[in-house]
């Protein structure tokens, strides 16, 4: 096996002690107690995920506008800067809190635990009331993939817009992901894009990846992304009302 | 990048494993980084050489192995590393993502002067 060392080897005698520390290790134990957290107060989660400007937002607008009579939805929103994807989301009354990750290219569970703490200092909003919490992570398909939210599902979109090429471009992303949302798809007869391209792609990655077709700004594919999401709520639920 | 992040939490989680004493003798540091992890070790070792400037663990060597991705067929048990991110066992067809390694990010080792062990 190739071992590349920045300098020289060791001089003298020395004494090799074996560490085997997961370096996600801190990350995975938080995204535990985030997970346990949202299990006490029955919140579903979802860490969606893209890269920049493939529509998770305005996914985001339009999920709302269609849920927002079935059930309780927050979003937390992951930037590097601005709060402008928040500001859209509170305009169609969802509760919107972003974090601004002040230059890091993708959210570690800390910084959403972090988020969760300061809101439920704030007595003007009650997480414990939230049937669904979307995380929506960083525009990045590489170093999202690495870090687990505590999440339920996480869901990645690719616009046809972005090429289809991308699954086995970043097939970590893919690896590690439930579901792949085709966003853009009103798009498709002015585009060299194949969605059963991307799928087979994709699921070469991962078999056991769900693919569902969206165009947000039409409304095509929405109704079905809401009810994967509906489905998915309810089969948590009776899993926690099992386990009572 | 999140290979700042990574480095960060190398150091870290040495504050944490070592004593004072291990860390004053720590002369390498050996990390196991697979190539399903989505690190670059280059990466890895430019961000080690930028954030351990002026801190305890600056001259302390970075070793990074490479561990190539290693996947088992659920059907016929073949081993195999996916070819162009092709997650499909080459013996039998079948998808498989039972990934045996290559997707480590580990702190495997550290080597420390001699000094310590004898004293």
């Amino acid at each position: 096996m190739p071992q590349r060392t920045i300098n020289t080897a060791p001089r003298g005698n020395v004494c090799v002690q074996d560490v085997n520390v997961n370096l996600l290790k801190a990350n995975d134990f938080v995204a535990d107690l985030i997970r346990r957290r949202a299990a006490e107060q029955g919140t579903y989660v979802v860490n969606l995920c893209s890269s920049p400007g493939s529509g998770k937002t305005t996914l985001l607008e339009k999920t709302a506008a269609r849920l927002k009579d079935t059930l309780s939805m927050a979003v937390l929103v992951g930037d590097l800067e601005t709060e402008r994807d928040a500001e859209r989301l509170r305009k169609h009354g969802i509760p919107a809190f972003q974090i601004v990750t002040g230059g890091i290219c993708h959210l570690e569970a800390q910084m959403v635990l972090q988020a969760l703490d300061s809101l439920d200092a704030d007595d003007s909003f009650d997480l414990a009331g939230v049937d669904l919490l979307v995380i929506e992570n960083v525009g990045n398909l590489v170093c999202p993939a690495s870090y687990d939210l505590g999440e339920d599902l996480r869901a990645t979109l690719i616009a046809t817009t972005e090429g289809d090429d991308k699954p086995k471009k970043y097939p970590r992303m893919f690896l590690t992901s439930d579901l792949m949302v085709v966003t853009k798809t009103d798009l498709l007869p002015y585009l060299p894009f194949s969605v059963e391209a991307v799928a087979k792609d994709a699921r070469e990655v991962n078999h056991d990846l769900d693919v569902l077709e969206v165009a947000s700004i039409s409304d095509e594919g929405v109704d079905a992304w809401c009810d994967y999401l509906l489905t998915r709520i309810e089969a948590k639920r009776a899993a926690l009302a099992e386990a009572v | 990048m999140h290979e700042v992040s990574l480095v960060r939490s190398v150091i870290a989680s040495l504050d944490d494993a070592l004593d004072a004493e291990e860390r004053a003798a720590l002369e390498e540091i050996r990390l196991k980084v697979g190539t399903l992890s989505g690190v670059e070790p280059m990466l890895l070792e430019t961000a080690y050489g930028f954030v351990v400037q002026g801190t305890p663990y600056e001259g302390v060597r970075l070793a990074i192995t490479s561990v190539p991705a290693l996947v088992r067929c659920g059907t016929c048990a073949t081993e195999f590393t996916p070819v162009r991110q092709r997650f499909v066992c080459p013996a039998c067809g079948t998808p498989s993502n039972d990934v045996l390694a290559g997707d480590e990010l580990l702190i495997e080792q550290v080597v420390l002067a001699d000094s310590v062990s004898e004293s």
